[in-house]
């Protein structure tokens, strides 16, 4: 997968690992977390959804890693949609709560976001370069408590 | 977290939340895990496929 990527684009071995690396991630979050993740729109870049494209492709490999490897042992299912189209649904407040909802869920499992990991997650890259907030003060976010 | 989503539901930031997940920004076609990308044309070469 590694070498695919890497032959089609500019980007270095060592990124495109990195990438793969935050595809299997989120993939684990899903299939961890099923209930709190499951149908929330990719927190993840377009080029880590392209991975997970060509993943998809490799059908036997694709449901073996779903059913056999991730800890939720179920086919992760795949649905495109706009993110226009996605947010109307949830209204704003829900759709930013869905997005930092991943966030503690990631420090928990893998430990704080690096600066590796930050160009390929969206609403941690969004935090730290529109928000100013540092990746120790992303680390810390609290989920939020239940309603 | 609360206090963040409130800054961030703020609508110039919203805005640029939104296009930070949009496609043509350099960004998303969108995805969810769980309707199709419409269409896919061939770019590229075939890289071989089997059953």
């Amino acid at each position: 997968m590694v070498a695919h990527f890497t032959d089609r684009t500019a980007a270095a071995p060592d990124f495109v690992e990195r990438q793969v690396t935050e595809c299997l991630r989120y993939l684990y979050l899903v299939s961890r977390h099923r209930e709190q993740l499951s149908g929330l729109f990719l927190p993840v870049e377009q080029d880590i959804d392209e991975i997970w494209h060509y993943l998809i492709l490799q059908t036997r490999e694709c449901r073996t890693l779903c059913e056999e490897r991730l800890p939720g042992g179920f086919f992760i299912e795949h649905r495109s949609i706009a993110y226009e189209s996605y947010q109307q649904a949830p209204g704003r407040e829900q759709a930013m709560e869905e997005a930092l909802r991943w966030i503690p869920l990631y420090c928990r499992e893998f430990g704080p976001f690096d600066e590796r990991a930050l160009p390929h997650w969206t609403t941690v890259r969004f935090l730290h370069q529109r928000m100013g907030m540092s990746l120790a003060d992303i680390a810390a976010l609290e989920p939020l408590a239940p309603a | 977290m609360d206090k963040l989503i409130k800054a961030m539901t703020q609508d110039d930031v919203w805005q640029n939340w939104v296009a930070a997940n949009s496609a043509g920004a350099a960004a998303k076609d969108g995805c969810i895990s769980a309707a199709p990308k419409t269409g896919c044309i061939s770019a590229a070469p075939k890289a071989g496929c089997i059953s």
